[in-house]
């Protein structure tokens, strides 16, 4: 039985390989550019496999881009982002799916549209809001918004809200308790887990995000670590070993997130995509 | 529980910190209210912003001029920033919370100044007899708008012909090529091509192509604008014969060859072809000498020429494109004394001097063409002496010429990937212009 | 007002605020200055239709208008067929599967700015890995991004490797589709392919439906990795769209009219017109949807 099995699935397991080696390539490719010299990069024919290791790429990264300071940056701007959609999305959706009120019913429909809504077509004005507070040149107008709930997380945390059976929520209420005390005490324990994806989502973005900093970082100390990167492949003289070596220390953290928070993470995509 | 506490004292920790970080990133743009450039009245030195956009070392380069600025004197300290993307100082100077004085390319100053961004500098120049007879005086032109002085240029940037001497030797030559019939009859014989077609060895200044462009249509004799001023004139000789040597060149050899060969490089680094020593003849500015052989310390065998002359035209020879970095104080500027205190400061002889020996460029006072210090900088004196040379011109300057200059770039691209011909593209690029100069 | 509605107002609020600054005051102050000749140096001016007219004379906003289409049509089709093919390759209840779906996964966290990054030189024409692979097979391979006829699709590769997010999104909706249904069909003599047809896509067409709406969105504001590729190459002038403006997406064109050419009534103008783009193709993929979605299945 076992080896009729195996048999079968025998073919399925060689794509899934041969796919599996196309989708690792471009990194392992990315770590080994990184890891050679300057003359190795551009010889003919190619190697694969670094001639001598060249660590230093990774120290001149830090001694080129201040590294640490970019990292800290993007960590402020994402933990403070996490915090803001960790503190609105759940409670717009609580107050769609369990609070009976007029407005309910009006606010899920305008949530879905504002996630079609291009980005551009609110940029411009929103730009010119943060500019008029004074507010461009800092980190305000990327955090702000956060604290707003972002309509995807809105949409997932209310796919997650309407399987929490109402009839706890019922019996709460009768006993007594106030809204914002079952919101606290049952419903935000009761949802961690979406809560974690929520949070995951937002770091992933906000760690990536690129066209935001652009529109409001000026001062090069003040550069996240996207924007660090840009600027720091529009410059002369930066090698393709440094380049791939500053990609490589920029993603390193998220595929470290990535493994302890594995299991959130895909639920929380399926979250999204499901029951739409 | 213990786990809960935990939580909210890291919660509390991060917020505090962004909202520390914040008030940060906001008294960094905005000088403080002390600044109100009356120089001197207090005794205290007030704050000048000086934003720029060099980075890394060429911005610990800045820093030193700063400080020894802030050291020579006890009315002003200037704080630089490194901000290394024009739009971003642009817009952040719309905003009200922009630099007192900053850097930018000539070839920006007319639209800044049409949108009413500028301070003029003529009555600084008067009020301390500023004396700017010796400039470049193309360069210094690049800063003047409608009769006004808005801009002052602190070096000059022009390129010339880079030759591989040794590529040449092996092919016969003992000179670069001196018209526009040798430079095709070089490159074709100095290119060399793999089994497939392919280039291994480029004997046409096609990398980098932005280089070629407007600086080859100058030197073959062509302007940008009518002699009075009111017409633009992209379809000039120089542009065609610009276009249709690259396209005889590319014809030879096969322009997806030659794309093949140009993408797969970037620019000074070792992928570069002329640093690989695959590129016989290269036009660059007076930086790339300097970046070669201190910064990436290459050893490479090369001459320095002017551009080839036009067929038939050798008074012709060593024209090119001049263009210059030039210093400007906002409009809004808060301190524009103070600005003002500081540029005329870097921009005197002796200041300019430390400035263009430490990026090796070209100052733009050819006053400061004899000092002894700058002559340690590779080819400055081939430089400084092309730089006198009356066939260099600069970029006609107007509020819509970014967008001239995407017209030119855009149509001559199409032209020499034989998309269109030299005529067609040169009749776009007319037409499509027609409109901008008001 | 009852209790019950300020409770819910009250919960709802941090959206309410956020919905009234930044989407529709935003989307009244865009469609104002569409109408207005404004630099953000000085304040707006109405000009009326100017420049939506302007656009439409202007060769740059229908290639950018172009291009974008182009990769929208391209690369969504691909993209979510490819994603429902490793899907259905992960669904077959294969040893391994976590590792399979990490390896599988992984490109889709890496930042864009470092994939651009990556690909770029993946691509790179002579010292690129894809070449040389295709060299060893004894092909010459193409520009790539440099080639104006290739440089989009390039991209779209590029997207291919980051599809994570859809592919598990379809897996997770595949081992949803209840296992009765094809014990059933079985019975009735079906085969595998009969099964997909009639079971298997019906049942997930409502998920198909949501990523292919999602990704149409994503990809009509396609930004950041042409960004990249654009403005790596140092010596190219502000405003560059790529090889022969192959490159120049619809998002593009528009923050440089907004930010590199200060036209920011312009800039609405394209915003609004995006808009409208984006509405009349959700609208008829909704409408079309009629035909092809199945809903009923929960």
């Amino acid at each position: 039985m076992r080896s009729i099995k195996l048999r079968k699935s025998l073919p399925v397991h060689t794509l899934l390989v041969l796919v599996g080696i196309a989708f690792l390539a471009p990194f392992a490719w990315m770590l080994l550019t990184s890891l050679k010299s300057l003359e190795e990069i551009s010889t003919f024919p190619l190697t694969i496999w670094p001639e001598v290791f060249h660590w230093s790429n990774y120290k001149d990264v830090f001694d080129i881009i201040p590294f640490a300071r970019y990292f800290l940056n993007t960590l402020l701007v994402t933990l403070a982002s996490v915090v803001g959609q960790l503190f609105a999305a759940p409670l717009v959706a609580y107050s769609i799916t369990k609070i009976e009120w007029s407005g309910r019913k009006w606010i899920f429909p305008i949530v879905i549209a504002t996630m079609l809504l291009p980005f551009q077509v609110t940029m411009i004005p929103i730009y010119m809001i943060f500019k008029d507070m004074g507010l461009t040149g800092s980190y305000w107008p990327l955090i702000i918004p956060t604290f707003t709930g972002a309509p995807l997380y809105i949409f997932l945390l209310r796919q997650f809200f309407m399987s929490i059976p109402d009839a706890i929520i019922q019996a709460a209420r009768i006993d007594g308790a106030s809204e914002s005390r079952i919101y606290v005490t049952m419903i935000l324990p009761l949802c961690r887990p979406a809560l974690a994806a929520v949070a995951i989502f937002t770091f992933l973005y906000t760690w990536s995000d690129f066209m935001g900093p652009l529109l409001y970082l000026n001062k090069a100390d003040m550069y996240t670590l996207t924007l660090g990167l840009q600027a720091f492949l529009a410059e002369h003289y930066t090698e393709w070993g440094l380049l791939m070596a500053a990609s490589a220390l920029f993603t390193l953290p998220l595929i470290i997130m990535f493994f302890f928070a594995q299991k959130q993470f895909i639920e929380g995509i399926t979250l999204t995509g499901i029951k739409g | 529980m213990l786990k809960r506490k935990w939580v909210t004292t890291t919660l509390a920790l991060i917020l505090t910190a962004a909202l520390v970080a914040c008030g940060n990133g906001n008294n960094g743009g905005s000088p403080s209210s002390t600044d109100k450039g009356n120089s001197g009245s207090s005794g205290k030195k007030t704050e000048v912003s000086f934003w720029y956009l060099w980075g890394g070392v060429e911005g610990e380069y800045v820093e030193e001029l700063i400080s020894e600025f802030n050291a020579s004197q006890d009315q002003y300290e200037v704080k630089g920033l490194s901000v290394p993307d024009m739009q971003k100082i642009i817009v952040a100077i719309s905003s009200g919370e922009g630099p007192d004085v900053t850097d930018n390319f000539s070839n920006n100053t007319a639209s800044y100044v049409e949108k009413g961004m500028l301070e003029p500098l003529d009555t600084y120049i008067e009020r301390d007899n500023y004396d700017v007879s010796d400039f470049v005086p193309a360069a210094l032109d690049s800063g003047r708008y409608d009769g006004k002085l808005y801009a002052l240029p602190i070096n000059v940037n022009f390129n010339m012909m880079f030759y591989n001497k040794s590529l040449l030797a092996a092919a016969g030559y003992d000179a670069p090529p001196q018209t526009e019939e040798e430079l095709l009859e070089y490159a074709i014989k100095l290119t060399e091509t793999n089994a497939d077609g392919t280039i291994k060895v480029m004997g046409f200044p096609d990398f980098p192509n932005v280089y070629y462009t407007n600086s080859m249509a100058f030197a073959m004799g062509g302007d940008f604008i009518s002699e009075d001023g009111k017409t633009l004139t992209p379809d000039n000789e120089g542009m065609k014969k610009g276009i249709e040597l690259m396209q005889a060149y590319r014809k030879q050899f096969g322009a997806d060859n030659i794309l093949k060969f140009n993408s797969s490089a970037k620019y000074l680094d070792a992928t570069d072809p002329f640093i690989q020593g695959n590129q016989a003849i290269r036009f660059d500015g007076p930086w790339f000498g300097h970046t070669v052989k201190n910064v990436l310390k290459k050893d490479i065998d090369y001459g320095v020429a002017p551009y080839p002359a036009p067929a038939g035209k050798p008074e012709l020879a060593g024209g090119g494109e001049v263009s210059a970095s030039t210093f400007f104080i906002p409009s809004n500027a808060k301190n524009k004394d103070g600005a003002w205190a500081f540029m005329s400061w870097l921009m005197a002889k002796e200041n300019m001097v430390k400035f263009n020996d430490k990026f090796a460029n070209l100052p733009a006072r050819t006053s400061a063409y004899d000092d002894p210090a700058l002559q340690d900088i590779p080819d400055f004196q081939a430089f400084a002496e092309a730089a006198k040379n009356p066939n260099l011109k600069a970029f006609p300057t107007f509020g819509e010429q970014g967008s001239y200059g995407k017209v030119i770039t855009d149509e001559f691209e199409l032209a020499v990937n034989f998309k269109k011909t030299a005529d067609e593209a040169l009749k776009t690029m007319k037409d499509k212009s027609a409109n901008l100069l008001k | 007002m009852k209790k019950k509605t300020w409770i819910g107002l009250a919960f709802a609020s941090p959206w309410l605020l956020g919905f009234l600054a930044f989407t529709l005051y935003p989307l009244l102050a865009s469609f104002y200055y569409s109408f207005t000749s404004f630099n953000i140096f000085q304040s707006p001016e109405f000009i009326g239709f100017a420049n939506y007219t302007e656009l439409m004379g202007d060769d740059l906003f229908w290639k950018s208008v172009k291009n974008t289409l182009y990769l929208t049509a391209v690369s969504t089709p691909i993209n979510l067929f490819f994603s429902l093919l490793i899907a259905l390759l992960l669904n077959t209840k294969i040893r391994g599967l976590s590792i399979y779906r990490t390896v599988y996964y992984i490109p889709t966290i890496v930042p864009l700015a470092a994939t651009s990054l990556l690909w770029m030189w993946i691509l790179n024409p002579q010292y690129g890995l894809l070449n040389d692979m295709l060299r060893m097979v004894g092909i010459s391979g193409p520009n790539w991004l440099a080639d104006p006829g290739l440089s989009k699709f390039s991209l779209v590769l590029m997207g291919l490797w980051a599809s994570g997010n859809v592919m598990i999104i379809f897996l997770a909706s595949l081992q949803e589709v209840p296992q009765s249904l094809y014990e059933s069909s079985q019975i009735d003599g079906a085969n595998k392919w009969r099964q997909f047809w009639s079971i298997t896509i019906p049942t997930i067409s409502p998920i198909i439906l949501f990523q292919l709406i999602m990704q149409v969105i994503n990809n009509l504001q396609y930004f950041t990795q042409a960004y990249f590729v654009v403005s790596s190459s140092a010596l190219n002038m502000p405003g560059s769209g790529g090889p022969e403006n192959s490159l120049l997406m619809y998002a593009m064109y528009l923050y440089h009219n907004a930010f590199i050419y200060f036209k920011m009534g312009k800039a609405s103008a394209m915003a609004w017109i995006l808009f409208i783009i984006a509405g009349i193709i959700t609208w008829l993929i909704f409408r079309s949807s009629k035909k092809w979605v199945t809903y009923g299945g929960e």
